[in-house]
C-alpha cells in the first residue's frame, strides 16, 4: 500500500499536474495552467491538472495532463490519468470552437479484479467566451481501447476465466455545458451534463456528470 | 516532456502488439449457459431452456428452491441439497434468463405479463417433477425468490403444501420499492460505490449479454462491501448475474407493478418466514408487515446473518426449515 502511494505520488509529480479547462480569451503563450477540482463521473473523484500554452502566434495550443483519484478508503487503487492536446479551431466575436483529444490510462482494483485500461477521448467545444466569463457546450466520446484484467474473487466463482488483455468494447458519450468565470489570474469552471453508452442502451449507472475546477494561470 | 514522448509510443506499441481477447466471446468473462454447454443439466420448459438439477428420491415430497435476484442463480443455495437426505426431492433451477439458464432478450421481459412468465415457468417445473397428484410440494424462496414463491402460491394456492420464505423485499411493488430504497441506499464518496461503478467506463457502450453480465458482477462489490446495509459478511458464490433479466424486470415492475397478495387470505397452510439479524434495512417490524398477509405464519430470526440467509445463516436456516418441513410433510 505504502509503495503504491509513493509510486503514485512520484508518477503524479513527474508528469506534473494537468490542465484541462481553457478560456481561450484569457490564456497567453508560454503560460502555465495549474488547477485542482472535484467532481462526479461514474463515481466521485478529486483531481489536479497542469497545462502549458504553446502556439505559433495565430493558433494557441494547450498541452496538458490531469490525474484523478476516487473518494473511498483506499485512495490509490483506482485512478485515471489523461494527457491531452487542445486547440481553438475558430473564433469570431467571442464565439469559439475548439477541439481536445486525449489519451487515457485508468486503473481499477477491487476484490473481484484488478484492471488497467487504455482509452482515447475526443471533445468538441462550442462556446461564447469573454475575458471575464464564458459558456460552452461540449460533446465528448471516450472510447475504451483495451483492458488488462487480473481476476480476483471472480476466479473463485469461475475458474476458467483468464487473466490478460481484453479488446475494445466500445465507449461512452457525454453531452454537457460548461460555465466559467475569470478574475485576475484565476479561472473557475463548472461543467455538468449527461452521459450515455455509445449505443444509448448500455448507459452508466449514474447518468450525470459534474466537475468544479479552480485554475491558476502562471507566467507572462 | 521527453518522457511523455517516450511513453506514448511505448503504450501504443504495447496496446496494438499484444493479443487481445474479445470480452464478448461466450465463456470469456462469464460462464457458458446451458444452450452453450451441453454438459450442464437442463430442461426445455415453457419456451426456454433452464439450468436444472435435482437430488433425492423422485417420489418424496418436492422441495423447489427459488433463488433471489432477479437475474441471480442458485449457486449460493446448494447447501440445501442436505434436505434430500431428509426425505425430500430437492429441485434447483436458475430462473428464465438468469444464472446458467439460457439468456433471453430484453423483449421477453417486457409487457404486462413478464412476472407471470416466471410463475408459469415455476408451474411447468413443478408439473415436470411431480409424479402424482398427492405428492406434496414445498417452496423455499430467498429474497426475490420468496416473492416469486408467494406469487406462485397466490396463483396456485392448492398446489403448495408449505413454504419457507427468507426476506422477500415485499409482496407488492409498493412494498418492494420501499424496501429497496432502504437496502440500496447510495453511500456517496464510498469505496464501495467506486468499486461498483468505476469499471463501467472500461467496458462501455456495448449491450451484448456477456459484457453486461460481467459488469453486473461488480454490483456485488457494493452490495457486499464492509458495512453494507443488508449485513452480508462478504461475497458469496454465484455463476452469472443475468443483467438483462434483472434490469428489465425491475423496469417492468416499475411500469406495471405487481401484487402477489390478492388471494393469500385463502391459503391455509402455515408459512415459515425468516429474517436476518444483520440486515438493517429489514428487521422485525418489516418482517411482520410483509408476512402479515399470510393467514398463518411462523416468524423466525436468523442470528449472525445478513440478507443472504441460506448461505451466511445456514446452520439456523437448516435447523428451522427442517423442523418446519417435517411438521408440514
Amino acid at each position: 500500500m505504502k509503495l503504491r502511494i509513493i509510486f503514485l505520488l512520484t508518477f503524479f509529480v513527474h508528469h506534473l499536474l494537468p490542465a484541462q479547462d481553457v478560456n481561450w480569451r484569457t490564456v497567453e503563450k508560454n503560460q502555465h495552467l495549474v488547477a485542482a477540482g472535484f467532481g462526479g463521473d461514474y463515481t466521485f473523484y478529486y483531481l489536479g491538472s497542469y497545462g502549458y500554452v504553446l502556439g505559433n502566434g495565430a493558433v494557441p495550443v494547450v498541452i496538458g495532463t490531469d490525474f484523478s483519484l476516487l473518494f473511498g478508503e483506499d485512495i490509490a487503487d483506482d485512478w485515471k490519468w489523461r494527457t491531452s492536446l487542445q486547440t481553438e479551431l475558430w473564433n469570431r466575436r467571442n464565439f469559439s470552437f475548439s477541439l481536445k483529444s486525449s489519451f487515457v490510462f485508468r486503473r481499477y482494483e477491487s476484490s473481484l479484479a484488478r484492471m488497467y485500461n487504455t482509452g482515447a477521448e475526443i471533445t468538441l467545444l462550442a462556446g461564447y467566451l469573454k475575458p471575464k466569463w464564458g459558456i460552452t457546450a461540449l460533446a465528448n466520446y471516450d472510447a475504451a481501447l483495451a483492458t488488462h484484467i487480473k481476476h480476483g474473487e471472480l476466479k473463485d466463482s469461475y475458474p476458467e476465466i483468464r487473466n490478460g488483455w481484453y479488446g475494445a468494447t466500445g465507449g461512452n458519450l457525454k453531452f454537457g455545458a460548461r460555465g466559467n468565470l475569470s478574475f485576475k489570474s484565476w479561472n473557475t469552471y463548472l461543467t455538468a451534463g449527461k452521459h450515455f453508452g455509445q449505443d444509448f442502451k448500455d448507459n452508466p449507472t449514474f447518468p450525470f456528470f459534474i466537475e468544479l475546477n479552480i485554475q491558476k494561470r502562471l507566467g507572462k | 516532456m521527453r518522457k511523455t514522448k517516450f511513453i506514448f509510443p511505448f503504450l501504443l506499441v504495447l496496446l496494438f502488439s499484444c493479443r487481445k481477447e474479445d470480452a464478448a466471446r461466450p465463456g470469456a468473462l462469464v460462464p457458458l449457459t446451458v444452450d452453450q454447454n451441453a454438459s450442464l443439466p437442463s430442461l426445455h420448459l415453457n419456451g426456454t431452456q433452464l439450468h436444472v438439477e435435482s437430488h433425492g428420491n423422485p417420489s418424496d415430497p418436492l422441495l423447489v428452491v427459488i433463488h433471489g435476484g432477479p437475474g441471480s442463480d442458485y449457486r449460493s443455495m446448494l447447501n440445501l441439497k442436505a434436505f434430500a437426505k431428509e426425505g425430500f426431492h430437492v429441485i434447483f433451477y436458475d430462473q428464465r434468463g438468469s444464472g446458467l439458464s439460457k439468456r433471453e432478450d430484453a423483449g421477453s421481459f417486457r409487457g404486462e405479463n413478464a412476472v407471470r412468465l416466471f410463475i408459469d415457468d415455476l408451474h411447468a417445473l413443478i408439473t415436470h417433477f411431480r409424479v402424482s397428484d398427492t405428492q406434496k410440494v414445498f417452496l423455499m424462496g430467498h429474497s426475490w425468490g420468496a416473492m416469486l414463491a408467494t406469487g406462485y402460491i397466490n396463483q396456485h394456492p392448492d398446489q403448495v403444501s408449505g413454504a419457507v420464505l427468507a426476506e422477500p423485499g415485499g409482496l407488492t411493488w409498493t412494498q418492494t420499492s420501499e424496501y429497496l430504497s432502504r437496502s440500496n441506499k447510495v453511500r456517496f464518496f464510498s469505496e464501495a460505490l467506486s468499486d461498483m461503478t468505476f469499471p463501467e467506463q472500461f467496458f462501455a457502450g456495448r449491450s451484448g449479454h456477456e459484457i453486461l453480465d460481467y459488469k453486473a458482477s461488480f454490483a456485488s462489490n457494493y452490495e457486499n462491501a464492509p458495512g453494507n446495509t443488508i449485513g452480508n459478511a462478504g461475497h458469496y458464490p454465484f455463476w452469472r448475474n443475468g443483467a438483462v433479466a434483472f434490469k428489465t424486470l425491475i423496469e417492468n415492475a416499475d411500469t406495471y407493478g405487481f401484487d402477489f397478495t390478492t388471494h393469500l387470505q385463502q391459503y391455509a397452510p402455515k408459512v415459515l418466514f425468516l429474517y436476518s439479524e444483520l440486515n438493517t434495512a429489514y428487521g422485525p417490524e418489516w418482517a411482520k408487515t410483509v408476512s402479515s398477509v399470510y393467514p398463518r405464519t411462523e416468524l423466525r430470526l436468523i442470528r449472525n446473518s445478513g440478507h443472504e440467509i441460506p448461505y451466511f445463516g445456514w446452520a439456523d436456516y437448516y435447523s428451522f426449515s427442517l423442523t418446519y418441513l417435517n411438521e408440514m410433510k
